[in-house]
């Protein structure tokens, strides 16, 4: 057995990082910046939006926009149709983020990203390590105040 | 309990004092006019009256309401600076006074001391 | 106690009593000199505003407020009493108070201090007072454990009595002693006189003398009344007198003669916190019966079909009570208005009679709170820009004093709202060089029509900071007015006649919450078409369509409207195959354009709900629902469409 403090809180400097799969790559956000994971639901599509915006799904009443995460990621791929919704909270505003795949919440020590992907406007704000596999660290929030008008 | 003040904000307090320690609120009267009919249709124990209400003022009130009923037990509710009003309502048959602002312990005194 | 409970019922009434305070002021400035029995009421109700705010706010420990209509309330009596004159200085200062006090009250209730000017104001009430007339004086309290009164001369026993420090009303607390002294005997002398007691010229303390055959009685009954602190024997030996008969000045009993009275109305207060709550739950409510009569419906079972639509008819009846519940009548924003008149035609020198109609007219408490805004800024631009200035207006052959209308009725599920004037209208040049400036024409403008000088205006962008002159103050041009009124649901239709006025009228719904609407669907797709702008659908045949100058167009009697596909508004292809569409006239306060769909399905109640729009998203829809099948709809937003 690990000690179960590391486990939950991973080593030190680390954040805990909710980690999930958007086509061949890991990605992870902050876990205190999410709200909710919810199934793949189909959204009403929202006319005039970039193709990475899926619409508004009804989440008990409220009327919540989501974004395709890989739509954004890799313009290229074609839309998500299942898999999960991860809802974010920026300030009174929330947003949901569909991903292929959960995985884990693990403490991720984040390390600067070079040059690898300078751009996107700051929504890549670091890399980190799940065992041997790397994960791209996202800053939910730059990526809300960024799509939402 | 009939409370008589054109001021709803005054109404309900003066009534959350009274129902709080145990008073039934019977009516509420917004004028003169009002509550000297509601004195009459529901004869409460006690009326707490307004000075200054539109449609016959609370002093006027009293002397109707003591016309119809020389027992009626009223207690005026005035502000600073009404003494020569409160006087007029107490020879007109109010029995007591509070004075705004209300502060519960002295309005439920002045109840009981004019319950007797 | 307590006092945040009762903030919100305090800042309503008062807000309601200051209003009443500026219609009596209103009124009394108009009865003028020839006042006499109008100016005595309305100085009455001044005064009874005045004091119920004070009362109020006294219990609610705003001691800023209760202050200052303190001082306002002292000021009034002696108008009442004649000791003072109406005079042009007086209305200043008693406006100016009306506005110091309602801004203090909001401030107040927000737990802020009271606002700049209060002390200044203050000051101006007294000396307003001082210089108009002598102030009593008051002698200052003895205090102190001593005795401060000799015991007066007299038959039965000498008593001191003394009062509470700091007895409210300590002259009628004393008056009250004397009064329970004279029913238990004889009060044979008082020290000092009772209308010293009165005048509360006393210290603490005072003494009687008291014909009575139980003394100790006595005193334990003087001591049982309010605020006295101590009843005690002077050391002067008794006199015992025999009981004389108890005194009592009652009047004898006549049979009441009862007016017939003022209509009485049951209300009970709800906070609305709690309205709004009830009207989500009835939205949500109405969602689900729309889930519920689908599933009914596909179950094709009789009995249940009906108990479904029973329920259904319960939960619309329970909707329209709910909805009645939050109606209030417009007048409670336009009544502010008058004084706003009043105001802004004396800063500019011109002469207007103000007229409002429809006060009574209902709309839901939502709304009510939004179109105050915008209603003032129609008013402070009629004010402005419309009504000319008496002597331009004789110049033009008019009558020196201008008019200005408010009005408000009900039009379908729909209130219209109107404020217009017999102003100069709208300066068509000036109108297109300013569009010139900003960027939103090209070339001189010539071949526009009046229609399309007035849409000008009222595009995003026509007004600027430098077209803000003190009195629009804080008011906006018109074409943040539209967008405000859109914002709600609503439109906003200019008609100009240069030389003979504007009117602007806004189409508002009757609540922001709930709208009837019509679902219409293309491609698979459903949106919702609120009914305040349908006016009517019809099926489509080839025939009625026709190309105008290229446009397409539809002729409908004797209509002919521009052409609007919803499916190319949505960014869907054309419908491919050949099945009927249907057409959706919408209209706005002043357009009207036949929407083409695929189909309409059906009418129902819409929940309308916010949702955070994405950059680059359509601005075409002002809000989503949710349809009976759980899934989100959005709604088609009519006025920025036409």
């Amino acid at each position: 057995m690990m000690d179960e403090d590391a486990v939950a809180n991973g080593p030190v400097g680390s954040t805990r990082t909710l980690l999930f799969r958007v086509g061949e790559r890991v990605y992870g956000c902050d876990i205190a910046a999410v709200r909710e994971i919810v199934p793949f639901r189909p959204a009403t599509r929202l006319p005039g939006a970039p193709p990475y915006v899926l619409g508004l799904i009804n989440l008990r009443g409220i009327l919540t926009t989501v974004l395709d995460l890989g739509g954004w990621l890799e313009p290229e791929r074609s839309p998500a149709e299942g898999g999960s919704i991860v809802l974010v909270d920026h300030g009174a505003r929330h947003v949901g983020l569909a991903v292929d795949e959960m995985l884990d919440v693990q403490g991720i020590v984040p390390e600067p990203l070079g040059d690898v992907a300078s751009g996107r406007g700051g929504v890549l704000k670091g890399v980190g390590r799940m065992d041997e596999t790397v994960v791209i660290l996202l800053d939910v929030s730059t990526l809300v105040e960024q799509v939402l008008a | 309990m009939l409370i008589c003040d054109d001021a709803i904000f005054m109404r309900t307090m003066v009534g959350d004092i009274l129902q709080q320690a145990g008073f039934e609120i019977v009516g509420e009267a917004e004028t003169g006019v009002q509550a000297v009919e509601k004195y009459k249709q529901l004869r409460p124990d006690l009326v707490t009256m307004d000075i200054v209400m539109p449609d016959m003022g609370g002093i006027d009130a009293v002397r109707e309401i003591t016309k119809f009923d020389p027992g009626a037990k009223v207690l005026m509710c005035s502000a600073m600076g009404q003494q020569a009003l409160v006087i007029e309502a107490i020879q007109a048959g109010a029995k007591d006074f509070v004075v705004k602002p209300f502060q519960p312990s002295r309005v439920l005194e002045a109840v009981q001391r004019v319950l007797g | 106690m307590d006092s945040a409970q009762y903030a919100e019922l305090f800042l309503t009434e008062s807000r309601e009593h200051v209003s009443a305070m500026n219609h009596a002021l209103l009124a009394l400035e108009q009865a003028g000199d020839a006042g006499g029995v109008v100016a005595g009421d309305q100085v009455s109700a001044i005064f009874r505003a005045v004091h119920t705010v004070k009362g109020m706010s006294a219990t609610m420990g705003y001691t800023a407020i209760a202050d200052l209509s303190h001082q306002l309330e002292s000021l009034l009596d002696r108008v009442r009493r004649g000791a003072l004159q109406v005079s042009p200085q007086l209305m200043d200062l008693l406006f100016r108070s009306a506005d110091t006090l309602e801004a203090a009250v909001e401030e107040a209730v927000q737990g802020r201090d009271a606002p700049p000017g209060t002390a200044s104001l203050l000051d101006a009430l007294r000396t307003f007072s001082r210089t108009s007339g002598g102030m009593t004086a008051i002698p200052a309290p003895t205090t102190g454990s001593v005795w401060s009164v000799e015991v007066p001369d007299g038959d039965g026993v000498g008593i001191r009595v003394r009062l509470v420090r700091d007895t409210p009303l300590r002259g009628v607390r004393a008056y009250l002693v004397v009064e329970a002294a004279r029913r238990l005997g004889t009060v044979t002398a008082i020290s000092p006189s009772i209308g010293q007691l009165q005048a509360e010229q006393f210290g603490d303390d005072f003494a009687l003398r008291l014909v009575t055959d139980d003394v100790e009685g006595a005193l334990a009954m003087l001591r049982s009344a309010g605020d006295v602190a101590d009843a005690v024997l002077a050391e002067s030996a008794p006199e015992m007198f025999d009981l004389l008969a108890l005194e009592h000045a009652g009047p004898g009993l006549v049979p009441g003669g009862g007016s017939a009275g003022p209509r009485v109305q049951h209300h009970v207060r709800i906070d609305l916190r709690r309205l709004d709550a009830l009207m989500n739950l009835i939205g949500e409510l109405v969602i689900t019966r729309g889930r519920l009569v689908q599933l009914a419906m596909a179950a094709d079972d009789v009995a249940l079909t009906e108990t479904v639509a029973q329920a259904s008819r319960l939960v619309g009846d329970l909707q329209d009570e709910i909805m009645q519940s939050r109606m209030v009548p417009v007048g409670q924003v336009f009544d502010r208005f008058p004084r706003l008149v009043r105001d802004v035609a004396r800063t500019l020198e011109k002469q207007v009679a103000f007229t409002i109609e429809g006060t009574d007219i209902e709309l839901d408490r939502s709304m009510l709170d939004e179109i105050g805004d915008p209603v003032m800024h129609l008013i402070r631009n009629a004010l402005d820009h419309g009504v000319e200035s008496p002597a331009v207006r004789v110049a033009a052959g008019k009558p020196p004093q201008g008019r200005l209308t408010l009005s408000a009725f009900r039009d379908r599920s729909a209130v219209v709202v109107r404020v217009e004037d017999d102003g100069r209208g709208i300066d068509r040049a000036r109108v297109i060089a300013r569009a010139r400036e900003r960027g939103l024409i090209h070339g001189n403008g010539a071949d526009l029509t009046d229609d399309d000088v007035v849409k000008l205006i009222t595009r995003a962008g026509f007004s600027t900071a430098e077209r803000v002159t003190d009195i629009s103050g804080r008011g906006v041009g018109l074409d943040v007015v539209v967008a405000g009124v859109r914002s709600l649901g609503g439109s906003v239709d200019v008609r100009s006649t240069p030389g003979r006025g504007t009117s602007v009228t806004m189409r508002l719904p009757l609540t922001l919450a709930i709208q009837r609407s019509l679902l219409a669907r293309v491609g698979g797709e459903t949106y919702a078409l609120p009914l305040t702008h349908v006016s009517e659908t019809v099926e489509l045949t080839p025939e009625t369509l026709q190309a105008v100058k290229g446009r397409e167009v539809l002729v409908l009697r004797e209509d002919v409207l521009p052409v609007l596909r919803l499916r190319e508004l949505v960014g869907l292809p054309r419908s491919a195959q050949a099945d009927p569409e249907q057409v959706v006239v919408l209209e706005t306060a002043d357009r009207r354009a036949a929407l083409i769909v695929d189909d309409l399905t059906t009418q129902l109640e819409i929940v309308v709900k916010q949702f955070d729009g994405v950059r680059g998203g359509s601005t075409l829809f002002g809000g989503a629902t949710i349809l009976g099948d759980g899934a989100p709809a959005l709604i088609l937003d009519v006025s920025s469409l036409l």
